[in-house]
């Protein structure tokens, strides 16, 4: 299991932070301005999805609202498009808004329950291997 | 092992245990020498690891950067 956290301060209190992280209107006009095509599904509710797609560039990111805490903390499952069917488990996203003056500190924990090194490993193997089958 | 025990001040059942993880994700190999065993550090075995971190850091931070912009532009706007 793998963490990064970073976090930034915006200039908005946190109920309207919140508001622009989960409508699918206000995500538009910040997610990936640069992919026009990009849709926008958002349902930030205990069990609800969302899904950002942008077929042009073929990428793609949807999941599952596990805690909707508004206008404080969101915990969500993540998963890139197209890694469904390899049976990893999804990632998981924790955002906080906390109040900080009059703007508010953004905060995201990207967890990744996959045991990461298990795949450097599996290279580290697939390499061995290699070299094993070139010797004659 | 016995010197990697003393200086991390651990027991050698712990020192063992800790390594059999690290044996297991493919981050050390141990080599037996007659009474003592050796333990290397695989390299690039970490490499998977601190790319992810890496490319997730990197693509939170432009997303963060946008949001930032986007709540600045939207504020100023009100």
């Amino acid at each position: 299991m793998t963490t990064i956290t970073i976090s930034r301060s915006v200039h908005a209190p946190p109920e309207r932070a919140y508001q622009a992280w989960v409508d699918p209107d206000r995500l538009a006009a910040w997610w990936w301005p640069h992919l026009p095509d990009t849709t926008y599904e958002c349902d930030a509710r205990p069990g609800g999805t969302y899904r950002i797609d942008s077929p042009t560039a073929g990428i793609g990111v949807e999941g599952t609202f596990r805690e909707v805490e508004p206008p404080r903390r969101l915990l969500y499952t993540w998963l890139w498009s197209g890694e469904g069917e390899e049976d990893v488990p999804d990632d998981l996203v924790e955002v906080t808004f906390q109040p900080d003056g009059t703007g508010t500190l953004v905060t995201v924990r990207h967890t990744s329950v996959e045991d990461i090194t298990k795949g450097g490993a599996q290279q580290g193997w697939g390499e061995v291997m290699d070299r094993l089958a070139a010797i004659e | 092992m016995t010197e990697l025990a003393a200086e991390l001040e651990l027991s050698l059942p712990a020192i063992d245990k800790h390594l059999r993880r690290l044996e297991r994700a493919g981050i050390v190999v141990k080599t037996k020498n007659g009474r003592t065993t050796r333990v290397s550090l695989q390299p690039g075995s970490l490499m998977a690891l601190a790319i992810w971190a890496m490319r997730t850091r990197l693509m939170w931070s432009n997303t963060l950067d946008r949001f930032a912009a986007h709540l600045d532009d939207t504020e100023e706007g009100r």
